[in-house]
């Protein structure tokens, strides 16, 4: 073995020439695939800051080839958003495990008062599941997650990935500093401002450019893949807890549609009193009027996550969150399948979405008990699924529920469930997930043609209705520039502005993509 | 009254009618996928695919092919092997002279040691402790999976690697009679047995062996390099 070589990282071709997303939605021609391995050996961050190099020379490649570079992370946004036709980096291997920060690198005045128990600095590959179970056993956990854990943290926080966290909010909400790489001899320390994490001298340890920007820091935030390659990303984190989940159908009627406009509980019976720390409505259209909403709560637990095991022993109250990855389910092709099959015969869907819906979603007998990482646990993407989500302000929840309820009743019928989780927002300058209380409706369902008709069609209604609204940066969407002043205003202006300063034109146009330049964030805008 | 119940027959002849072509499209570009994963699937790859022909009753081809994707020690996190009823057509109808399937495979991710807390003062490096051994035996299993439907129900083999969270070999093998099975039911039930070991703490490097057993295996395999 080398010792040199193996204190450089590897940059390995796979001489792929196209990629395909998890969930199938497109297959994208490509120049070229690199994995990126960290050095073999050396310490943790002396093997983290030598991959920095092999990313500023992979941006200098991509501009001396004059085409694009994209990181790849999990690969699940259903949107073109990490596609190029040039080269894609595979960045899952840049999985060095979370560093612990010094409390002399803490800025005094960072306000949280754990100081730097809070937080982690964790590198771009990273999954979520990773960090579940790293955090785990440094008895710490993440503030709030999506609803699966395949994705990198990097890849989910650059689309506005999400969970139910009424009160902790999305990714985007405790990610508080970005280490970006910005250029071929260029990389960066960015924080807010405004909310001062670490000194200058961890800037000094990465060897960036130390940059303290609130607009600068809001705009890479929910950068879609177009703000550089961002390497690590310091986040805080909260003391490890138990969550109690509880499931069951609840009528849909005027108190219910109060708390999804308000987020105001005191109307409604939920399974614990007080404030959910998630909450999330489930609707089958076909049987909404007969059963009414899955109401979806998660509440922080006071059970000692030591005591978890005697907790959901037989006889102790609560089940545990147990994912059975081997049990049946659907194959590889079946949601396509079943696209194809309900688009042929559309009397078939409400069965089919009934028995759909009574299998995965059933009323919870007993409340489950797990940290967030064990509820929201393994799942395996299978096929082509059809997805679209949108947030609105929270007070036009059930307006936006009802639209879709009767565009289904008139256009339908539309094979697949829709849900509604309400999230606080964040101040990421494209970020969706953008009012200060949050409700983000989705669309999951087969995938046709049918159902991509059904997804424009909403698209439309809603403008139609002047419902605000912003789309998932990782689901279906079809957004033009006329689009983007609509629903985004002035803070597309502002985002570009701050791509300008923090990337040159050479830079911008490496990481300009189709995606990008469809609604009118091109390089040069 | 009767226009109607005329009318309503004749909708539903032709829903019969849309529903056998579905069928029968079904039957046409149906797949089935096997998976064998570990208990926590966290792929640090994309998938590689090569398409494997067994040829002379798995007699053939002899040579490994290399996962050579797999670096730094990284075992494998799934492997995919997709049949059809056209491969299984072909296997009885060569008597299983020839029996070709399709393999993909995602390596693991590596497995790192915990970071040290980053501090002012960079701290001296420190010389990487070796990963725990692994117990001498190394751990196994196998199972049967039945994919159901013309592949519209599958089940995953999860193996218990749940240590190394990787895998250093998986063997997917079907024979003569599973073929004629998949072929008798129009490909409904297409069964198909995987063998699986976890990696060994250090792993090893994987090789892909397309070469057959007695019968018509592919086998995912490791050779200490």
């Amino acid at each position: 073995m080398n010792g040199d070589t193996d204190l450089k990282p590897k940059l390995v071709p796979t001489n792929q020439t196209s990629w395909q997303n998890a969930h199938v939605t497109y297959n994208q021609p490509i120049r070229q695939l690199y994995d990126l391995w960290n050095p073999a050996q050396g310490e943790n961050f002396d093997r983290y800051n030598a991959t920095t190099q092999t990313l500023m020379d992979l941006i200098g490649q991509a501009q001396s080839q004059n085409c694009g570079l994209r990181a790849l992370g999990g690969g699940w946004s259903l949107s073109p958003a990490p596609a190029t036709d040039g080269i894609l980096v595979n960045t899952k291997l840049m999985n060095i495990p979370v560093f612990p920060i010094g409390a002399e690198l803490v800025d005094p005045a960072y306000s949280d008062p754990e100081r730097e128990k809070t937080l982690r600095f964790v590198q771009c590959g990273n999954s979520i599941l990773e960090l579940h179970r790293q955090l785990r056993e440094q008895g710490r956990g993440l503030k709030s997650c999506g609803a699966s854990n395949g994705q990198s943290l990097a890849g989910a926080l650059s689309t506005g990935t999400h969970g139910a966290g009424i009160d902790a909010g999305s990714i985007a909400n405790y990610v508080v500093g970005l280490h970006i790489v910005v250029g071929p001899s260029r990389h960066v320390w960015l924080e807010r401002a405004s909310y001062p994490v670490v000194t200058k001298d961890f800037a000094d340890a990465l060897g960036a450019e130390w940059i303290r920007d609130d607009n600068l820091f809001n705009a890479a935030l929910i950068s879609i893949g177009g703000f550089g390659l961002i390497h690590g990303l310091m986040i805080e984190t909260d003391p490890l807890f138990l969550y109690e989940m509880y499931r069951k159908r609840m009528p849909y009627d005027t108190a219910m549609k109060d708390v999804m406009n308000t987020l105001d509980f005191s109307k409604i019976t939920l399974p614990k009193p007080g404030r959910p720390y998630h909450f999330q409505i489930l609707i089958n259209a076909y049987d909404v009027d007969q059963k009414g909403v899955s109401v979806n709560t998660l509440y922080r637990s006071t059970i000692d996550p030591k005591d978890e095991a005697k907790n959901t022993a037989n006889g102790g109250g609560f089940d545990p969150a147990v994912t059975d990855l081997s049990g049946r389910t659907q194959g590889d092709d079946a949601l396509a399948v079943l696209g194809k099959v309900t688009q042929t015969i559309p009397g078939l869907t409400p069965a089919t979405i009934n028995v759909f819906m009574n299998t995965e979603f059933p009323d919870l007998n007993k409340p489950v008990l797990g940290t967030l990482g064990e509820i929201f646990s393994n799942t395996t993407t299978r096929g082509r699924t059809a997805s679209t989500s949108m947030a609105v302000p929270v007070d036009y929840a059930t307006r936006a529920l009802d639209l879709l309820l009767a565009l289904n009743k008139s256009n339908g019928p539309f094979a697949g469930i829709f849900s509604q989780r309400f999230v606080k927002g964040n101040p990421a300058t494209l970020g969706w997930i953008h009012y200060p209380s949050t409700c983000v409706i989705e669309l999951d369902g087969a995938y046709s043609n049918d159902s991509m008709a059904f997804f424009d069609l909403v698209a439309k209604s809603f403008i139609d209705q002047s419902i605000p609204h912003r789309f998932h940066w990782g689901k279906m969407s079809k957004l033009t520039p006329a689009d983007m002043t609509t629903l985004y205003g002035d803070d597309v202006k502002q985002w570009l502005a701050a791509r300008k300063q923090l990337l040159d034109l050479p830079t911008r146009k490496v990481f300009t993509n189709a995606f990008m330049e469809g609604m009118g964030l091109s390089a040069d805008a | 009254m009767q226009n109607l119940l005329i009318g309503s027959a004749r909708q539903v002849h032709g829903k019969l009618a849309v529903a056998l072509l579905s069928l029968s499209c079904l039957l046409i570009s149906g797949c089935y996928h096997v998976r064998v994963i570990v208990p926590q699937p966290d792929p640090g790859s994309e998938y590689k695919k090569q398409t494997v022909q067994n040829l002379a009753w798995g007699k053939l081809p002899k040579k490994d092919v290399p996962a050579s994707n797999c670096l730094n020690n990284t075992g494998l996190d799934e492997v995919r092997v997709s049949s059809n009823l056209g491969y299984s057509f072909l296997t009885v109808g060569t008597l299983g002279f020839w029996s070709p399937s399709q393999v993909e495979w995602r390596c693991s991710k590596p497995h790192e040691p915990p970071s040290n807390t980053i501090h002012k003062k960079k701290p001296v490096s420190l010389v990487l402790s070796a990963p725990p051994q692994g117990s001498s035996a190394q751990l196994s299993g196998q199972q049967t999976i039945h994919t159901l439907a013309w592949g519209l129900l599958a089940k995953n083999a999860v193996s218990k690697c749940a240590d190394s969270r990787s895998m250093d070999e998986v063997n997917v093998s079907s024979n003569l009679g599973y073929h004629f099975l998949t072929v008798a039911t129009v490909g409904f039930w297409s069964p198909t047995t995987v063998h699986w070991k976890c990696s060994r703490l250090p792993e090893q490097s994987i090789m892909i062996n397309p070469n057959s057993l007695n019968e018509y295996q592919t086998r995912l395999d490791s050779n200490e390099r």
